[in-house]
């Protein structure tokens, strides 16, 4: 399914937020933000090809951040048929609805057939990363892309402060980290494509050496554990196992299709910087622009 | 619904458009289209149903222009609904009011809740709500105003978008020269077809203001749910000159492309009905959405409408189930 988000009523914002679709994250599909048009693109054959997997079988949201990338135009490279013929196997259902050979899907369960379900699709999502991987390096070789499976990591090599953020605001932030870098930051950023399977253990290796880290939050989770948004539990929860664990805080920013500017990264890496000086987290959640500088 | 003896306010007829009530209740502020129908029809409703009224506004064009960026042209008290569900939560509203007058708590006289859904909100992703509306019988009026697509999202079809329209998604091509081979759902119809509670339906046009504020008392004045289908061409959605929108409204009487009628009874009541029809082309010469169609659509169309209009005398739509008397 694709999705291009957009800030839930009431009352009527036509902006994007990542908290729509982020609500469905628990549904049991594949799901994950692009940040340009073209990634967009590339995201749906990828998803095709691992959602239909027999190993996988599962839905797929690909999202993208509605107006930013749904509505303006970008470059995008299409391909001919006979790489996405290559990439893309021909399509079996499995169990098609066919009179020549009758089945019946979703017939009524009793709860104590519904926990070995629950099970199965859990165990499912433990097949799925080495179909991503598969997918990604077929897709790669095939398409002349260079994407990594699970993050696209920037300047993350030497980086001590670093955002963790998904979709199209990563694009500021990465001109926003060549100017940090210029100034003598060493500022990094993480970019999960996929958020379902969650790549915990690529999180927990790309912060490793970090030593704080900024989600930068465009949902909301409102009465959550970091009063904030989303991505910051599920980022703490990668962390918690490493011996050295980094700084995390959140940053809300983009909230109800607002702009994020350069400034505003800046500001985020101050505090980053300020919570590495001090070695504490003096706040969980920082609500940009709302705060005094 | 349980009967009640609930207080309710009586609007007079309005004898001429000179005695009809100099207040405004849907002022200036919004950021509609210029010659906008939608819009025109709104002050006339508002200015009919007066003071004592609250507006239910499902998404649409008359919600997003009406109130953009917190400003509103609204002089009586208003809501958004979701474009989904105006029929539910203008449902919540008046059994809070039934509740609330029965156990004293409100001492005014029962208002006026208007649902003011597009044929969108109406006929299509709103039908759910507002066909239970109707089935519960709610003292509501459900107010269609049909401009005959999404125009809020930038002209998309909708089900009362008219045969051969072009809309962004009934574009003309090779494949398909007419743009929308649908035929159009009939509202009125529908809701007198299948809903035993529904006591007052009937259609309007804005061109047609002394009839239009008129319906909308007598709708209000039933008690029970009352539908109104009220036609509001639409400068942008049709492609016509801003200028137009009210010549637009008659052509539509004059060509039978729509009339205007009432049901209550069991009986269609016309009015304004031609004693010469003009042919549709003279409708469908003004406007953009059209221009793209061949002699043979547009004959389609004529057939379509003759057909209409030959019925129209016949007409006999039996009341589903009818509805037991209540008790006195």
């Amino acid at each position: 399914m694709a999705i291009a988000d957009r800030t839930l009523d009431p009352p009527g914002d036509f902006g994007s937020e990542h908290t729509d679709a982020m609500s469905a994250r628990d549904q049991g599909w594949l799901m994950g933000w692009a940040s340009t048009p073209q990634e967009i693109f590339d995201n749906t054959l990828i998803n095709y090809r691992v959602g239909e997997d027999p190993r996988v079988m599962l839905p797929q949201f690909v999202c993208q951040d509605g107006y930013f990338l749904s509505h303006i135009s970008d470059r995008v490279i299409l391909p001919e048929l006979s790489q996405v013929r290559e990439f893309l196997p021909p399509f079996k259902a499995p169990h098609p609805l066919s009179p020549l050979c009758p089945v019946s899907h979703g017939p009524q369960i009793r709860p104590d057939q519904g926990a070995p379900m629950d099970a199965q699709r859990a165990m499912t999502f433990l097949e799925v990363p080495k179909v991503i991987e598969g997918a990604i390096d077929d897709f790669n070789r095939i398409f002349g892309r260079q994407y990594d499976p699970y993050l696209d990591k920037y300047k993350m090599d030497d980086a001590e402060i670093a955002f963790f953020i998904q979709g199209a605001h990563a694009n500021t932030c990465k001109s926003a980290i060549n100017h940090l870098r210029n100034q003598g930051v060493k500022a990094g950023m993480v970019r999960p494509r996929w958020i379902r399977p969650w790549p915990t253990l690529q999180i927990a290796e790309a912060f490793s050496k970090v030593k704080a880290v900024g989600c930068v939050e465009t949902s909301t989770s409102y009465g959550g554990a970091m009063q904030g948004g989303n991505l910051i539990h599920e980022v703490r929860a990668s962390l918690y196992d490493l011996n050295n664990r980094p700084l995390v805080t959140s940053f809300m920013a983009g909230l109800g299709g607002d702009v994020v500017l350069f400034e505003d990264f800046y500001y985020m890496a101050k505090i980053l910087s300020q919570m590495v000086k001090d070695k504490k987290t003096h706040q969980h959640v920082y609500w940009i622009g709302f705060e005094e500088e | 619904m349980q009967t009640f003896d609930y207080k309710k306010q009586i609007l007079e007829p309005i004898k001429s458009l000179r005695g009809a009530p100099k207040e405004e209740m849907y002022v200036p502020g919004h950021r509609t289209c210029a010659g906008c129908g939608p819009a025109l029809n709104y002050r006339l409703v508002a200015k009919a149903a007066g003071k004592d009224t609250i507006f239910i506004g499902p998404t649409g064009c008359m919600y997003v222009a009406n109130s953009s960026y917190l400003c509103t042209p609204y002089a009586v008290s208003w809501i958004h609904s979701q474009i989904t569900n105006g029929g539910a939560v203008a449902s919540g509203i008046e059994a809070a009011y039934k509740a609330l007058m029965r156990r004293g708590k409100y001492n005014g006289s029962f208002p006026n809740v208007i649902v003011m859904a597009g044929d969108g909100g109406s006929v299509d992703i709103g039908l759910q709500a507002m066909s239970g509306l109707m089935y519960r019988g709610h003292d509501v009026l459900f107010i269609c105003y049909d401009n005959e697509s999404y125009a809020n999202t930038g002209i998309q079809t909708s089900p009362t978008t008219p045969y051969g329209a072009n809309t962004t998604f009934t574009p003309p091509g090779k494949a398909i020269p007419e743009g929308k081979t649908l035929f159009p759902k009939d509202p009125p119809r529908l809701v007198i077809g299948g809903h035993p509670a529904v006591k007052y339906v009937a259609t309007t046009c804005v061109a047609y203001p002394l009839d239009l504020m008129n319906k909308v008392r007598k709708a209000l004045n039933v008690d029970g749910p009352t539908f109104l289908h009220m036609l509001t061409p639409c400068p942008k959605g049709w492609k016509f000159d801003e200028k137009l929108t009210l010549e637009m409204g008659r052509l539509a009487v004059e060509t039978g492309m729509w009339s205007l009628y009432e049901w209550e009874n069991g009986e269609y009541k016309y009015s304004h009905l031609p004693k010469k029809y003009k042919p549709v082309s003279e409708y469908m010469q003004f406007q953009g959405r059209f221009t793209h169609l061949k002699e043979e659509h547009i004959a389609k169309m004529q057939a379509f409408v003759d057909e209409k209009i030959q019925r129209i005398k016949a007409i006999a739509v039996e009341a589903s189930i009818p509805t037991p008397k209540a008790k006195a």
